[in-house]
């Protein structure tokens, strides 16, 4: 292999229209460079390769940073915040119920609802960042998000026991989707994909609430849900689930809440990036016929 | 140009002020300009160019006998120069009257 063609493959780290545009006069500057440079071999590979990393990610962040890939990228982070949002909101209502613990309140419930509206409280504010409705739809959009996922949920809660924690989250997302879409359907332009996204990464969350639920019950009996008959063993979730609720229920160091919410980013992004390209292609053409 | 120069971009303005010059050029320029202090390897030449002819302060031109591509200096990429030239002066003068750097008549 020619150093120019080695050179010429590393160039594929490049954007694509980057490669396009400059492409090929990259190459034939570094043609040149070697032809004349005096330097020794390893100097001149530590100059061209050092300067050709620099500009690999100068060029990827900027490419990042406009277009279609930044609202991708804001739509990727929104998933994520949301989801990391909930689950955060979820463990300072576990965590505060026992710290708050009083004999008094030995028998009381929380209702399912109520864990519900946070959980949609949550996801819908992290949306309206990216959608950005008017602040008078924001609101509705908050509140519609919060209301329909507390009904989801209490619903849902009804028949746990029978349909599981993702079935829970599927008839949950498909509430709340819903909803949101009736909301959406006039003010954005293809609602149908971030709506889908919502739908999508509730039951993913409603898997991490679930456990976080019952990490409550083995304390303090919060919820009224009947949760307890059901085991956390990895038979009834599946290896990496089963991983995670143990991660969840005895948080015995840091290393063990980050990957909580670690989990919980790696969850929101995943639904982001099975929407994202869609979601561009939306952003796109409604950029277009403006 | 809404963002500052850096240091590449203000070194191949500084090239191209006089006259047209292929990327290589540029890069042999700067390289001269700045005694070697400054070596442009082509990535950092091809994303600076990129930039300032996205701001329109460069342009390209017509191809060489070589058929490389071109770039001249435009009006508006000359007074972003000027104006960074100035700047870099000012504090030069300011760097000077506080003794950091030895003044021009060497008192």
């Amino acid at each position: 292999m020619t150093p120019e063609r080695f050179y010429a493959a590393l160039m594929a780290f490049y954007p694509k229209a980057f490669r396009d545009a400059y492409g090929n006069d990259v190459l034939e500057a570094f043609h040149e460079l070697r032809r004349t440079d005096r330097r020794p071999p390893i100097a001149f590979w530590r100059f061209v390769l050092g300067d050709l990393l620099r500009s690999v990610c100068h060029e990827q962040i900027d490419e990042c940073m406009r277009g279609q890939r930044r609202y991708v990228l804001r739509w990727l982070a929104v998933c994520a915040l949301g989801i990391i949002g909930t689950g955060l909101a979820s463990s300072l209502v576990t965590r505060g119920f026992e710290y708050l613990y009083h004999p008094y309140l030995e028998g009381l419930q929380f209702a399912p609802w109520s864990y519900g509206a946070l959980l949609g409280a949550g996801l819908g504010l992290a949306q309206i960042a990216v959608l950005r409705l008017r602040l008078r739809a924001s609101l509705a959009w908050v509140i519609a998000s919060a209301a329909s996922t507390a009904l989801g949920f209490h619903l849902a809660a009804l028949v746990a026991g029978a349909i599981g924690p993702i079935g829970c989250g599927v008839a949950i997302g498909a509430i709340v989707g819903s909803c949101q879409w009736m909301l959406a359907r006039t003010r954005v332009h293809r609602p149908a994909w971030p709506v889908m996204a919502t739908a999508a990464s509730l039951p993913v969350a409603i898997v991490l609430w679930d456990s976080l639920i019952q990490r409550a019950l083995a304390g303090m009996n919060p919820v009224a849900i009947d949760v307890q008959a059901r085991t956390i063993a990895g038979a009834q979730y599946g290896t990496a689930i089963s991983v995670l609720v143990r991660g969840l229920q005895q948080p015995h160091a840091p290393a063990d809440v980050a990957f909580e919410f670690a989990a919980m980013a790696v969850s929101g992004l995943t639904i982001g990036a099975i929407t994202a390209r869609q979601l561009a292609g939306g952003h796109r053409a409604s950029q277009a016929g403006r | 140009m809404a963002t500052k120069l850096t240091r590449a971009e203000f070194h191949v303005l500084l090239a191209l002020q006089h006259g047209t010059r292929h990327g290589y050029g540029v890069m042999q320029d700067v390289e001269t300009m700045s005694e070697g202090r400054l070596r442009l390897g082509p990535g950092t030449l091809y994303t600076a160019i990129k930039r300032l002819a996205a701001a329109g302060l460069i342009a390209e031109c017509e191809a060489d006998a070589e058929r490389r591509r071109c770039y001249r200096l435009t009006r508006k990429g000359k007074a972003v120069a000027e104006d960074e030239a100035r700047q870099m002066s000012d504090l030069v003068r300011i760097a000077r009257k506080r003794g950091l750097l030895p003044s021009p008549s060497g008192t």
